[in-house]
């Protein structure tokens, strides 16, 4: 046989490999957006009569711990405290935990809340890179600060986790903002079903574009930026279609760092945070589905989709690969580290459904994405690509992750209605149908890059430039 | 085609989203319109219904006609729950008459046999809120309603209704843990309040331990003191929860009488009893049990330890002196955790201040307390004590006390004052350091002339 007509044979079969990997990927979108819809329409019935006054006065509401971790974060370190102190919930402390932070976050803390330096003695249970000095603020008694030696942020973590005193601890990124009643909705699940529940997260929505005041967000705007806008409609797909769908299978994979709630028993069981990973917390939720599955407990994951914590997001590329490079990473070792898991019918759905999701989708799928895309390029400049075929990749790829998008818009226009103004609203829908032209292949290609980073296994904290949260102007 | 079906599910999926988006447009559209609407209502029956509460009892009309309060009652119920929230003793029962002659206790009474379960629920709650007595026998059904949310939504209402029927049907859930969780009932036997003692105090002699232990820890919540000794009695239990419950429960009524029990409950074999009991003697403030709670101090358990150094801190003045005490004490943990404490309740603050005082026996003992401090290398309070007072007088009594009895980090400490705007200040670092320097050749002239000794 001619080795071009063979080639061209492959290159035919392979294109439509692509369009059946795309048509699966994006029905399984669906799917997870039609169970998504669902579950917040359930979520929003039920939150009508939840509780929340009465769970806010009573004394047996559970006490929590918020961890902060913060590596250089000066320019949005005290309106996140400030944020978190002003919370509405019985009972908490806030533990900040400076991961030896080369800028003047300690002194920023310190001038703010009047830190005042303590001999402080506290349980190590978790060993972690040594502690410097522990901090009290002499004006808010429930705000600890730890300055210890740069270990990361799972090192941070633990060394938080040592210094805390409640039944419950809450991860909560330095560069975020929680709503008031955050605490007590992420808490709701652990009230109501005391024995099962052991995590709980909530939605992170992007904080780039709103107006900021006393650490609370007063008016929600789109961003001005358009790397920050790519991210607000991603945010809201990956959480209000994705993250509540795979909820509502009991089967959440994932719980962002950047506000999760974990019961501390359960987290000191399987020994804390492990450091040898960039992305703590996905491993963390792995590893907690692994251990009590394996001890036959029963036990519940949950996504609650309206305590809403606010993050400022990266606004240029440079950032945003490294941000995406990291998570992608994370996503690697933590799949490889439990990769027992995959399609064990001993973890149930965990090992049937949401890992090989997220093995071959998440996973390999930017390398496949970014194999599609070129050998499409390819069978064009060599003319073998019919119309047809391109008509279909066309709608299969890019019409079909249209309307996710802007399927996850509508979600979020029915239900929370966070978005004021048509503007935004309309601004949102255009960057749902851009962001599959150019936005969504770079994706791709820095996810892929970042297999070859996994091998050179160079940790950091994968740290962003801050603007700092912006004041509503007078 | 293969193509075509797939084409057309797509087609048909763009057109399901384009109709959604015409239903985004016009539901926020009439959302304005609506809201607009309902605020004129709500205003308009709020002055109605408020005029006819502040009449005299004997107007027995109601303010609206039967269609009127049929067609908007979810408009005038919530004015009524609103109204209630602070609403006296005899408004509230005017607000619960009107509500039963409107037929809204009739329809919502009814409305608990809804197939829909958030029909279900929603009614529970309004009842609840109404504080319906007439309510309470269809709500103690409903507590075995297959669906959760209007269990838990019955449990609260009949803790706001409150009373004796609803007390009882409350106890009765806290013992049934298929359907209930214990701490959900817990809260809304709590708020019952006084009403739910005497049962409450039964239960602690319940088959089970989860519902005894809740029992104790509501009965510590709601304060009173009849139940004292049915917790005394606890502290015998065999569960540790239950035991740990019992003593807290006793701090938090703060009875005197229970101290001598306490102190012996800090024997328990378990820590978190121990535990338990040292955070209850602080509670109680009584200076006899410092010696205990010092003693506690040097517990193999890190809680017991940490609550009993906590506990000698809320006594204030004794808890502070023992707490001195154990400064010295051979346990390094006590020793550190007495010093941290000392510092966190203020006290080395309050020794500081002193240092400058005219009265010689009071300088005298804050000389005696901080020399202990920076024995133990404990330099941080005189450092932030140094950088926030503006009092001349003080920060030179700071640095000759430093210069007397500090190490290398003192040293460190006072060398930052050697260039301070104050003369005084100045001059007393340099004699401080000075000093320092001495003790430390003197040391080391001590140490060459023993080992020339020696040789």
């Amino acid at each position: 046989m001619d080795w071009s007509v063979w080639f061209r044979e492959l290159i035919v079969v392979f294109n439509k490999v692509v369009i059946i990997y795309f048509f699966l990927l994006n029905s399984l979108y669906l799917i997870l957006l039609f169970l998504g819809l669902g579950a917040i329409v359930d979520y929003f019935r039920r939150r009508s009569f939840a509780g929340y006054e009465f769970a806010l006065k009573s004394k047996l509401t559970l006490p929590i711990s918020i961890l902060v971790p913060a590596y250089n974060e000066e320019k949005v370190i005290v309106e996140s405290v400030k944020s978190l102190l002003s919370l509405n919930y019985p009972e908490f402390e806030v533990i900040i935990i400076n991961d030896g932070s080369s800028d003047d976050t300690l002194d920023v803390l310190s001038q703010e809340f009047k830190l005042r330096r303590v001999d402080k003695v506290f349980k190590f249970s978790i060993l972690t890179k040594p502690v410097k000095g522990i901090y009290v603020s002499t004006i808010q008694e429930n705000l600890l600060v730890i300055d210890k030696e740069n270990g990361g942020k799972a090192d941070a973590l633990s060394a938080g986790l040592n210094f805390s005193k409640f039944p419950l601890f809450c991860s909560v990124d330095a560069d975020s903002m929680l709503e008031d009643e955050a605490l007590i909705r992420v808490v709701k699940p652990f009230l109501e079903k005391p024995n099962e529940v052991v995590a709980s997260g909530g939605i992170i929505r992007v904080a780039n574009g709103c107006s900021v005041k006393g650490g609370r967000v007063i008016e929600v705007r789109t961003p001005s930026n358009y790397i920050a806008n790519f991210q607000a409609v991603e945010y809201l797909r990956a959480f209000l279609a994705g993250r509540t769908g795979w909820s509502a299978l009991n089967s959440l994979f994932i719980i962002s760092g950047a506000f999760a709630l974990f019961r501390k028993d359960v987290v000191m069981e399987i020994g804390g945070f492990r450091t040898d990973t960039v992305t703590e917390d996905a491993e963390l939720v792995v590893h907690i589905h692994r251990h009590l599955k394996e001890q036959g407990k029963k036990y519940r994951i949950l996504f609650i989709p309206d305590p809403i914590c606010w993050t400022e997001v990266p606004e240029s590329f440079r950032m945003l690969a490294r941000q995406r490079n990291r998570w992608h990473r994370g996503l690697i070792e933590t799949l490889w580290a439990h990769k027992r898991m995959l399609l064990n019918p001993r973890y149930g759905r965990i090992g049937l459904f949401a890992m090989p999701y997220f093995f071959f989708f998440e996973m390999l799928g930017p390398l496949f994405e970014v194999l599609g895309y070129t050998v499409i390029l390819l069978s064009f400049a060599a003319g073998i690509l019919d119309i047809n075929f391109f008509a279909l990749f066309f709608l299969v790829a890019i019409l079909y992750g249209v309307m996710l998008s802007v399927g996850a818009i509508l979600i979020e226009e029915f239900s929370f209605s966070r978005y004021e103004r048509w503007s935004d609203i309309w601004k949102l829908v255009l960057y749902s149908v851009l962001e599959n032209f150019g936005y969504r292949q770079i994706l791709s290609l820095l996810r892929s890059w970042s297999f070859i980073t996994y091998f050179r296994r160079k940790k950091h904290w994968g740290h962003i430039a801050r603007h700092g949260f912006r004041a509503k102007p007078a | 085609m293969i193509y075509q079906p797939v084409i057309v599910a797509i087609a048909i999926l763009t057109l399901v989203i384009i109709i959604l988006l015409m239903a985004l447009i016009i539901k926020k559209i009439s959302r304005d319109l609506l809201y607009a609407r309902r605020l004129w209502l709500k205003d308009h029956y709020r002055t109605h219904i408020e005029e006819f509460l502040s009449r005299n009892n004997k107007v027995k009309l109601p303010p609206l006609t039967e269609a009127e309060s049929q067609k908007y009652r979810p408009i005038i119920q919530g004015i009524l729950q609103e109204l209630m929230k602070r609403a006296n003793g005899i408004q509230q029962r005017k607000i619960q008459k009107l509500f039963e002659s409107l037929g809204y206790l009739k329809y919502h009474v009814e409305n608990l046999r809804n197939p829909k379960y958030l029909q279900r629920a929603s009614s529970a709650e309004i009842l609840g809120e109404i504080k319906s007595k007439k309510a309470v026998d269809t709500l103690t059904l409903s507590l075995q309603d297959p669906e959760e949310a209007v269990r838990l939504t019955c449990l609260r209402a009949l803790g706001m209704i409150g009373g004796k029927k609803a007390d009882k049907a409350l106890v009765e859930a806290l013992q049934d843990h298929d359907r209930h969780v214990p701490a959900r009932v817990a809260e809304a036997l709590h708020l019952a309040g006084l009403g739910a003692v005497a049962p409450l105090i039964n239960l602690l002699d319940a088959p089970d331990h989860i519902t005894r232990a809740f029992a104790a820890q509501v009965l510590g919540e709601i304060g009173d003191k009849r139940a004292f000794k049915a917790l005394v009695r606890a502290l015998l239990d065999d569960s540790v929860d239950v035991r740990v419950k019992a003593t807290a429960s006793l701090g938090q009524l703060g009875d005197r009488r229970a101290q001598y029990t306490l102190e012996k409950v800090l024997e328990d074999p378990e820590w978190p009893v121990r535990s338990a009991a040292a955070k209850a003697l602080g509670q109680l403030k009584d200076p006899a049990s410092c010696h205990l709670l010092a003693q506690a101090m040097t517990d193999p358990e890190w809680w017991v330890r940490a609550n009993a150094a906590q506990a000698l801190a809320d006594m204030g003045k004794p808890g502070e002196k023992a707490l001195i005490k154990m400064l010295v004490s051979d346990d390094r943990f006590a020793q550190e955790k007495a010093a941290e404490t000392l510092q966190l309740c203020g006290a080395v603050d309050g020794y500081m201040l002193q240092l400058a005082s005219k009265d010689h026996q009071q300088t005298h003992q804050a000389y005696e307390a901080l020399k202990i401090f920076a024995r133990l290398g404990i330099i941080s309070p005189f450092t932030h004590f140094l950088n926030e007072s503006k009092d001349i007088e003080l920060r030179c009594a700071i640095i000759a006390f430093l210069g007397e009895t500090g190490d290398e980090l003192a040293y460190k400490t006072i060398s930052k004052y050697i260039n301070d705007g104050e003369e005084a200040v100045r001059e007393t670092a340099k004699n401080a350091l000075q000093q320092i320097q001495n003790r430390k050749w003197a040391s080391i002239g001590g140490q060459v002339g023993l080992e020339r000794m020696v040789s």
